[in-house]
């Protein structure tokens, strides 16, 4: 099915984020799926979520009296990093949805990176560390509570998804965003002007949750491996990798999202998943124990 | 012929490797559920639930 990536990301959004109510009432789901995490950048403050944001739910959990650790959090993480790695930011966030339809909006520049990559990539791994993890522990009010600083002074997903739907439909919100809100909203045009130009810029330099499932990419069930015998060289993965990834030196790439340009151009089919693979090797090794 | 000894033992290191990767996964989705039980049982959840079900001013940039 041609565009099934963009389909399921449409999909899995409007699944996540159905809770029509909200958006017509100005309110939140307060229902018990808020339990559970969803695996990509979703504000639990978005009038229509029905599950909580993994990075929101890390940062409250830490940033409450007594803690430092958060298991159920972590768990929640580590089985989205385990089973998919980076595929959530591929093919189930919400936000890297937004950004992938920013980046069609034609321009006369478009790129895959910015200047000085390198650098930039190691900030979404200090936004983590400090932001998500460090700052909700320690620098606490005089009563011991922590504030969400990620999503206070950064997420542009919360302002989007949250903020600005929230500020439209109830007039008490509206009249208390301030200096903090105009900073947020200032974040989300500086991410949407970039991601007209460069592919991604959010998930490549600033996401934390990108920056944990990423650490997972190596091991993941949906992780990319190259066949050797196959692979001729030919550099095709390269070339049409919208993330700039030489997928066949590098298949444990952390940037790498999954999209399956490269599979799919593969002249060899030397890209493979070896979940998938061997899936497909016990089905066909039925059909043909089935003909005999 | 010290050439050939070396590619065969990073081949075999390479193979070992594969081979021992498969495992990490199923190892950590299982690590993964305890973790999530523990947190619940311990009161996390109930944090997660009461941060989530209440419009978080400090997302939308009012507080």
């Amino acid at each position: 099915m041609k565009h099934l990536r963009l389909f399921v990301q449409a999909c899995f959004a409007a699944l996540t984020n159905g809770y029509v109510r909200g958006f017509a009432e100005g309110k939140i789901y307060e229902g018990p799926l808020k339990l559970i995490c969803l695996p990509g950048l979703n504000c639990y403050s978005c009038p229509g979520a029905v599950g909580a944001c993994p990075i929101g739910s890390l940062q409250a959990v830490l940033g409450s009296r007594g803690r430092q650790v958060s298991f159920y959090v972590l768990g929640f993480l580590m089985a989205f990093g385990a089973f998919f790695g980076r595929f959530v930011c591929g093919w189930l966030c919400p936000f890297g949805l937004f950004q992938e339809l920013l980046h069609k909006i034609p321009f006369p520049i478009k790129r895959k990176k910015l200047p000085a990559d390198r650098f930039l990539r190691s900030i979404k791994y200090l936004l983590l560390i400090f932001f998500v993890i460090l700052f909700p522990i320690f620098l606490v009010s005089p009563v011991g509570i922590g504030d969400p600083t990620f999503c206070k002074y950064i997420c542009p997903a919360g302002i989007l998804f949250g903020g600005i739907p929230l500020t439209v439909a109830d007039a008490g919100i509206r009249a208390a965003a301030g200096n903090l809100f105009l900073w947020k909203l200032a974040i989300l045009i500086a991410v949407i002007v970039c991601g007209i130009v460069v592919h991604r810029p959010f998930c490549r330099y600033l996401c934390p949750l990108g920056a944990i499932y990423g650490l997972f990419n190596p091991i993941s069930l949906l992780r990319y491996e190259v066949d050797a015998s196959k692979c001729v060289d030919c550099g095709k993965c390269k070339s049409v990798c919208p993330m700039d990834i030489d997928l066949h030196k590098d298949p444990e790439s952390r940037l790498c999202v999954r999209c399956g340009k490269c599979k799919k151009s593969c002249p060899t089919g030397a890209i493979i998943n070896p979940i998938l693979q061997t899936m497909h090797k016990y089905r066909s090794h039925g059909h043909t124990q089935r003909e005999d | 012929m010290q050439q050939t000894h070396r590619t065969l033992a990073s081949l075999r290191k390479n193979l070992m490797q594969q081979r021992n990767k498969k495992y990490i996964a199923p190892a950590l989705l299982i690590l993964s559920a305890l973790l999530i039980f523990y947190g619940a049982v311990d009161g996390e959840a109930a944090i997660v639930l009461r941060k989530a079900t209440k419009i978080c001013l400090e997302c939308i940039g009012v507080g």
